[in-house]
């Protein structure tokens, strides 16, 4: 529910680097399943604003509404990847998608992770890290190109 | 209400202000797609004196506007997440839209037109088959009929020719000299499309054809055109080409692929020259043909006030940005179109005079440069107004009215012969050849 509170309270691309910088945080104290983590939600905040960019309805809180609202609860992170693809439209939408081709590594990355035991950790973690990498530079080229945000 | 500041004031001012602050400082100035200013300095903010950043800040703000939203005026390196992405990208160049004012470095982010620009193009092995770009900042002025000829008699000297359609939005090429049932199967937008999916290789085979206007000749023009049999879909395909594609080193811009293509038909074909037929005006796809493809630009006009207007501002934009006016100005030639049949010698006069203003106060070095540039004399690139082999000095093709219509065909039915040709184009072709010899390149 939106309140005078929340109103425009969602920005994804600040989470999106407060994810990513956390991540890294982690990872220099070898807190690598956490990390792991959270590099799937920078990628997940990335990809909303993206979603924005190319037209995905906004809420009063600047979330991004269903069906994207609730994916990465499902875990399809692959899947919004998909509704991107779909929604790109125009010169400098596709240079961002261009720059994210890497965030098909999270298609093996799961919200249920966060259950695992401690030596369990994701194995696939340095591509998730790497594309999570690539979604961080998309929002600083946004941001230098003067894209909205 | 604060004063209002419109584009030219703002960058005027930025250039000027923070080129002053910034002397001696690292700092990159960027120019956002919408054209506001930002400077970003490769030093951490704790060692940059307060004073700069103060006095920068005060600069920026003053750009009304034009100065990046609040709180972003300034990014220092230990703000950015990926510093390499500003300080050491290719497309920094130096900015100084006044002669004697300051230069800054500049990271312009434009939503189209960036290959204007672009300054790093390799330069071409000796053995390399010279390309020679067709551009017009007008169209209506004879260029691809021109085109043909060039090609029609280089190939009557032996040459292997590949003509390139780059006029994707305007294809027309092989209609001039294909007839329509020995076009291609495929076009080169048909290879762009499929190469943005890693399917070019599907089609390369079959976008290429041999002119007829090459049969009785002992050499070949062989044609990529633009378009490729099937006239279906056309509209939808033009519209995906021009987006980057991912790649495992990031995005690639069309540019670079279009520079591919043309070095994978070099590759195939081996062709001794490559005529390319540029899109006409300000567009990109015309960038992509003269700075990345062409070493040579013909630069067609016809003397009216519009054309010297719209090379005004293209080379206006080259000045700004001189190493890229230092890499392309040598590789232009100017060509009087259409030079008309009456009072031709004080019309020659006025185009040469209209063409050498244009030259010298964009691209050429002048005369008495400044000091702080420090050119010695010799080596400044400047020309006498009647120095022939200047690139301001106008090749003439004569207008006639027998290449009214004009397709290939016409010289192969023998409705003009060579004396219509070297009437209309003597002159021009005489220019041409030594360009198409490989040394040359």
């Amino acid at each position: 529910m939106v309140t005078s509170a929340n109103m425009g309270f969602v920005s994804y691309e600040t989470a999106c680097q407060r994810h990513f910088d956390d991540a890294e945080f982690l990872m220099a104290g070898v807190r690598t399943a956490s990390a792991a983590q959270l590099y799937g939600f920078c990628a997940e905040c990335g990809v909303k604003w993206l979603l924005i960019r190319c037209g995905a309805p906004t809420g009063a809180d600047g979330s991004v509404l269903s069906p994207w609202k609730v994916y990465i609860e499902k875990l399809a992170l692959a899947r919004m990847i998909n509704d991107i693809e779909t929604l790109t439209c125009g010169r400098t939408n596709g240079h961002y998608v261009a720059m994210i081709r890497s965030i098909t590594a999270f298609v093996d990355w799961s919200i249920d992770h966060r259950y695992c035991k401690a030596d369990r950790s994701p194995l696939s973690f340095p591509r998730w890290r790497a594309a999570a990498r690539d979604v961080r530079r998309m929002i600083e080229q946004a941001m230098l190109d003067g894209v909205p945000l | 209400m604060s004063k209002v500041v419109l584009f030219a004031d703002a960058m005027t001012s930025a250039v000027q202000k923070i080129g002053e602050i910034t002397k001696g400082v690292p700092a990159v100035m960027i120019r956002d797609m919408s054209g506001r200013i930002r400077v970003a300095i490769n030093e951490t903010r704790a060692g940059i004196p307060p004073v700069i950043l103060t006095a920068l800040e005060k600069a920026i703000v003053e750009l009304g506007a034009y100065a990046a939203p609040p709180g972003s005026e300034i990014l220092c390196s230990d703000e950015l997440f990926d510093p390499d992405s500003v300080f050491n990208n290719p497309d920094v160049l130096d900015f100084c839209p006044d002669l004697n004012g300051p230069t800054v470095r500049l990271l312009d982010r434009t939503v189209v037109g960036q290959d204007w620009l672009r300054s790093d193009r390799v330069p071409p092995a000796a053995s390399a088959a010279p390309r020679i770009a067709f551009y017009g900042i007008k169209g209506g002025v004879g260029r691809s009929t021109a085109m043909a000829m060039a090609a029609h008699d280089l190939a009557k000297g032996g040459k292997r020719v590949l003509v390139v359609d780059m006029d994707l939005e305007s294809p027309g090429l092989s209609g001039l000299l294909l007839p329509s049932d020995q076009v291609p199967d495929y076009g080169l937008v048909d290879w762009f499309v499929e190469d943005a999916l890693g399917q070019g290789p599907a089609v390369f085979d079959r976008l290429t054809a041999v002119s007829p206007l090459s049969a009785n000749t002992t050499g070949e023009i062989r044609v990529a055109p633009a378009i490729g049999s099937d006239l279906k879909y056309y509209v939808s395909k033009l519209s995906r080409v021009y987006t980057d594609i991912g790649s495992e080193a990031g995005p690639v811009r069309f540019i670079d692929r279009a520079i591919r293509i043309v070095q994978q038909l070099e590759e195939r074909h081996r062709p001794d020259v490559v005529l390319i037929d540029s899109r006409a005006g300000l567009h990109d796809l015309a960038a992509v043909s003269i700075v990345g493809i062409a070493d040579y630009s013909f630069l067609f006009a016809s003397g009216t006030d519009a054309t010297w207007q719209g090379y005004t501002a293209l080379f206006s934009h080259w000045k700004a940005f001189p190493e890229v006016a230092r890499a392309i100005r040598e590789r232009l030639c100017v060509v009087y179109a259409l030079f008309p049949e009456t009072d031709q010698t004080a019309r020659n006069q006025r185009f040469i005079e209209h063409s050498y203003s244009l030259f010298l106060e964009t691209l050429y070095d002048e005369i008495e440069p400044p000091t702080d540039l420090n050119i010695p004399e010799q080596d400044r690139f400047t020309f006498d107004q009647h120095d022939s082999t200047a690139p301001h000095y106008p090749w003439k093709i004569k207008w006639s009215g027998r290449f009214q219509e004009f397709s290939g065909s016409m010289i192969d039915q023998g409705v003009l012969d060579d004396l219509d040709i070297t009437g209309a184009f003597g002159e021009f072709l005489a220019r041409v050849r030594p360009l198409a010899e490989r040394s040359q390149a």
